[in-house]
């Protein structure tokens, strides 16, 4: 009689779990979507749009600007905007698309898109058609956002990580460097050790931080294409990067940490981070985006008063570099508002001023060839006068590719394996051996 | 005597004060059961399924808790792989081999270590002034009432290579400039192990003793005073006492102590991401963030899963183990 | 007149052994009481290093060689935190407060109605049934972290606070605290109870919960102080920022401003101190708690 009685607990325990993954598996996910508060809105029913972007002081706001604006001139339509850290977005992305519990719309960054693909609402083409979009928007971050034929989204930003870097001229003035540029990397790197303080061995002020995360992997990148070079073989389908170019490349990167420009150990992407160490003047010069500046120089205004960006040094005569396609706004598969959606959209990146003022309180380059030439230019330059050099290099910009697992590539092959033969645990050939067979690791 | 019959027949099972009870237990009992097979029961055997699986929450699978279909069954391959120490073996698979190693050099280092200081510091702490007592155990017990991640960043300010206090005082002694990177060196290895671990250590250790501390100094509270004055008027020393009579007393206590600390110093994730996030080059890259990275970053969840009842494994193993070793030894 | 220690020769007297004794005596109390200040300064420092330097400047913090004592103190960083719009110390600790309280509830609710019934009555599979909830005890977390993950997202619950709470409902540690008081508690005021007519849940309320008092306030801050704490379960589970907890906007205001470490010591004292002092208090039950049952 006992055992009848743990039988029945058995029974009715078996019967619950079975009931319940019967339940939630069995049958279509019953339409997600945090969206869409009231139905298919029409003129003048109240819409609720959710829109889903990386945390970032400046780039929220800008989007709240853009959202508010937008607000004003259609009251009828309220937009939320909910923010994730970077690494969570991509966690978050991953898990809620598939799973039918996507936001209306997603502040995308335009080399992941193709991953994401299938749960993209294609741009319609009352917004604006592909041919056209060739024709409006600038070539590197259109290509993100473009996957065969179809595009999936209106880039907002044209991504700029190499090509030019930060400059303090209170230093440079000081340690007698001429602030005109460099014609080859031996005169930079002598000027940047004349920059970098060292007091008993330790480096308290480094001349040239290259070393974060993005830093890096562009660097590395794009000395391989200035060296004639490839990362990526014909069909895209694999990595060379061990190449005679690449180990040109990172050859010459870690050159600079054996001149002691800068300790690896101290000066990373975790600890003194380009933008850290740049604006608490622990770096003299340092390779990092505009929208950096316009995060710090609320809270370092001297320090960003003595900022320039001077161009970085060509390899041979090449002055390719990579670049990512920059964030942009798509629009859910699962959106039950997507007219309104793409309406917003609109507003924010195909609108001129809209995307000019979006461009501005961010710091990024705008993405409309518009914004890019002509007064529109001027105007920019004029705001945020640290836009100047990268409008000069723009034309060199090359869209890096569709790549699979980007953020892994960058983050932590290229960055671990690189860092590990600066620090000496791992030679130049081991590193880009590793590199190679890791980053072809994640094709498949 | 009617009743008592009616009792058992089906009609008023439920009837009745005996009735009124048996109506209370199942409402209770019954609720729990379905819901602790829903929230225990299925995650236990799903991640016991889950490891014979590849296994990605974007694919849809079949019905049945989303195994098969895009998440084929894969049997002991994750088993198999994870035993494979040729050259050319996965990332994913160095990954756990070094996430093996990192994480038994913890736990293997830190239970020895929590032991050496908590015991004596108890003893310690047990024989002061009534007044002090509390006081002591206060500040002693204050960082285990903290959450790990302010551990964590307090830690990772006094460790900063720049403007960190040990640095400082390092600095202020030498009169030399010092910019160690304590966490973030991965050259910087002492006896063998990597100082990036040895500071996630002793910040783990001194977010801990605080544990132990309370219940050794309970344990020795219980001890009866007349059993350590009967031992004096015999002649025996402090030392002597302690040795001969406390710790043999103490010795269950000390047992059940150790195997919590070893098993949780196997599940400590923390610790391990806020201070080094896994860095310097994976020198402090615990299994608890192996496994987080690989299902949450990678989506590899089979993988994780498989890991996972790896790490399990381990810690039940060694809590045998440990059981058994102690035990026979403190058995006479 | 010989005294008596002087009667006793061939041997040091009594008098001089007890003095040397004493002697002795205090000079090992007095190392005693300095090893354990200094541990004690030791183990303190940390916590004192950051209460200081939350009252540095920004220029102070960066200085090198760092101070220790705050140079030119200032409230500065506290009141940038308060400006702060990105952070809404309200906002987080509400969301941290309202999980904790209702894991809290739950916990002791489900805790002693269960440990009610598994000490105060007979029925058939009460055995098996104990014994299994305590073998879920066995289980590390990170094994059910992953499916617990999958089904919260078929239920939905992600990024939802009580995807944290639900689940929790039921705590074999709870339980098992709960069923050993309980069955010290004298049958006789039950059983009489029942006689007076007193139904089953009247029963637990009044006459069984009222002495429950000591295993439910150590419990409460036991389970209260876990839930506070708690890092990764709730990174994992609560995945926009404004529905976060503490400790993970902790961490990702430290990661913010990691160049501005007084401003991160700051946070620190606002996100740790408060709850500390809390704690602090309520110590007597939560060591109570520990050295029940060892429980971690």
């Amino acid at each position: 009689m006992r055992r009848f009685g743990t039988m029945r607990w058995f029974a009715v325990a078996l019967v619950s779990m079975l009931t319940f993954a019967a339940c939630t598996f069995g049958g279509e996910e019953g339409g997600g979507g945090n969206g869409g508060g009231g139905g298919g809105g029409g003129e003048g029913e109240a819409v609720t749009l959710t829109m889903w972007a990386h945390r970032s002081r400046s780039f929220n706001a800008a989007i709240r600007n853009a959202m508010r604006a937008y607000e004003a001139e259609h009251p009828n339509v309220t937009l939320e905007l909910e923010t994730f850290d970077y690494d969570t977005l991509i966690q978050t992305l991953q898990t809620a698309l598939p799973a039918g519990n996507a936001p209306d719309i997603i502040h995308m960054f335009g080399t992941w898109t193709c991953s994401y693909k299938d749960f993209l609402a294609p741009v319609p083409e009352d917004v604006v058609t592909p041919t056209d979009a060739q024709q409006v928007f600038f070539p590197g971050p259109l290509g993100g956002f473009t996957c065969g034929d179809v595009l999936y989204g209106l880039p907002e930003e044209s991504n700029v990580e190499y090509g030019a870097t930060l400059v303090n001229t209170a230093m440079a003035d000081q340690a007698g460097m001429a602030t005109d540029g460099w014609a080859t990397w031996d005169e930079f790197i002598a000027d940047a050790k004349k920059m970098a303080v060292i007091e008993d061995g330790a480096i308290t002020r480094a001349g040239y931080h290259f070393t974060a995360g993005d830093g890096l992997a562009h660097s590395f990148l794009s000395l391989i294409l200035q060296g004639g070079g490839s990362y990526l073989n014909e069909d895209g389908t694999a990595f060379t990067l061990n190449t005679p170019e690449g180990k040109r490349a990172l050859t010459l990167l870690k050159s600079m940490v054996d001149q002691q420009i800068i300790d690896p150990v101290i000066y990373n992407d975790e600890q003194n981070w380009v933008g850290d160490c740049y604006f608490t003047e622990l770096c003299a010069m340092g390779l990092v985006g505009p929208w950096a500046v316009a995060d710090y120089k609320d809270d370092y205004p001297e320090i960003a008063a003595n900022t320039i960006y001077l161009e970085l040094p060509p390899l041979e005569d090449s002055k390719e570099f990579i670049a990512d396609s920059g964030w942009g706004m798509s629009v859910s598969t699962d959106s039950p508002n997507a007219d309104t959606a793409w309406d917003f959209a609109t507003f924010a990146a195909l609108d001129a001023e809209n995307a000019a003022a979006w461009n501005l309180t961010s710091g990024t380059l705008p993405a409309l060839v518009e914004n890019g030439e002509g007064a529109a230019k001027d105007k920019l330059v004029s705001e945020f006068p640290y836009f100047e050099t990268w409008f000069t290099i723009l034309p060199n910009a090359r869209f890096v590719g569709q790549l699979p697992d980007r953020d892994r590539l960058y983050y932590e092959i290229i960055y671990n394996h690189a860092l590990a033969a600066f620090e000496g645990l791992e030679t130049v050939d081991e590193a880009l051996q590793l590199m190679e067979s890791e980053a072809n690791d994640t094709f498949g | 005597m009617s009743e008592a019959i009616g009792i058992r027949s089906g009609r008023r099972w439920f009837g009745g004060r005996e009735g009124a009870q048996k109506r209370f237990v199942a409402a209770v009992t019954l609720p729990t059961v379905a819901f602790m097979a829903v929230f225990s029961v299925l995650p236990i055997v799903w991640a016991f399924a889950l490891a014979f699986f590849d296994f990605s929450p974007r694919r849809a699978g079949t019905p049945l808790l989303g195994l098969g279909g895009d998440n084929p069954f894969v049997g002991l391959e994750h088993f198999r792989e994870m035993l494979d120490t040729s050259v050319d073996q996965s990332v994913q698979v160095s990954q756990f081999h070094t996430a093996l190693k990192v994480t038994l050099a913890f736990a293997f280092l830190v239970v020895p270590l929590n032991l050496a200081i908590t015991l004596p510091l108890a003893a310690m702490i047990e024989s002061v002034h009534q007044r002090a007592k509390p006081v002591f155990r206060t500040v002693f017990f204050l960082p285990v009432l903290a959450s790990s991640v302010g551990v964590a960043i307090i830690w990772g300010f006094v460790l900063h290579p720049q403007n960190g206090l040990l640095n400082g005082i390092i600095r202020s002694i030498t009169g030399k400039t010092t910019q160690i990177g304590w966490i973030t060196d991965p050259t910087l290895v002492f006896l063998g192990i990597p100082v990036a671990l040895i500071a996630v250590i002793v910040a783990y250790l001194w977010q801990d003793i605080g544990y132990n501390l309370v219940i050794f100094i309970a344990a020795l509270q219980a001890i009866p005073q007349s059993v350590k004055d009967a031992a004096r008027v015999d002649g025996a020393s402090a030392w002597q006492t302690f040795r001969h009579i406390t710790l043999p007393l103490l010795a269950p206590t000390i047992l059940l102590a150790s195997i919590l600390t070893m098993i949780s110093a196997f599940q400590v994730f923390d610790l391990f991401q806020v201070m080094t996030d896994g860095g310097p080059q994976d020198q402090t890259h615990a299994l608890s963030l192996d496994i987080y990275r690989e299902a949450f970053r990678y989506q590899k969840m089979g993988w994780a899963a498989a890991v996972s009842v790896v790490l399990f494994a381990i810690v039940f193993v060694i809590s045998l183990a440990q059981t058994r070793l102690l035990r026979s030894r403190w058995e006479y | 007149m010989a005294t008596t220690s002087e009667r006793v020769s061939g041997r040091e007297r009594p008098n001089e052994t007890h003095r040397h004794g004493v002697a002795r005596y205090r000079a090992s109390r007095g190392l005693l009481y300095v090893v354990l200040i200094v541990f004690g300064i030791v183990a303190a420092l940390p916590f004192v290093w950051m209460f200081l330097s939350s009252f540095k400047s920004a220029a102070e913090i960066r200085q090198i060689p760092p101070t220790f004592w705050p140079q030119e103190g200032t409230l500065d960083n506290y009141r940038t935190i308060f400006d702060d719009p990105e952070l809404p110390l309200g906002l987080f600790y509400r969301n941290s407060a309202f999980i904790a309280i209702m894991n809290t509830v739950a916990t002791l609710f489900t805790g002693s109605i269960l440990g009610y019934v598994f000490a105060k009555f007979r029925f058939r599979g009460r055995q098996a049934m104990f014994w299994f909830i305590l073998g879920t005890m066995m289980i590390p977390s990170q094994v059910t972290m992953l499916p617990g993950y999958l089904i919260l997202m078929q239920l939905k619950l992600l990024d939802n606070p009580w995807g944290l709470i639900i689940p929790s409902f039921v705590s074999a540690f709870a339980v098992f605290v709960m069923r050993q008081f309980i069955l010290s508690i004298p049958n006789d005021e039950i059983y009489s109870a029942r006689v007076d007519g007193a139904s089953e849940w009247r029963i637990y309320r009044s006459v069984v919960l009222p002495q429950l008092g000591a295993p439910l306030a150590t419990l409460g801050m036991l389970t209260f102080m876990f839930n506070w704490n708690a890092y990764l379960w709730p990174l994992i589970v609560l995945t926009s920022h404004e529905r976060r907890t503490l400790p993970i906007i902790l961490y990702w205001y430290s990661t913010q401003h990691s160049s501005q470490v007084n401003l991160v010591m700051a946070a620190s004292v606002l996100i740790v101190i408060p709850v500390l002092i809390v704690f602090a208090f309520s110590q007597k039950w939560i060591v109570r708690g520990l050295t029940l049952t060892g429980g971690r």
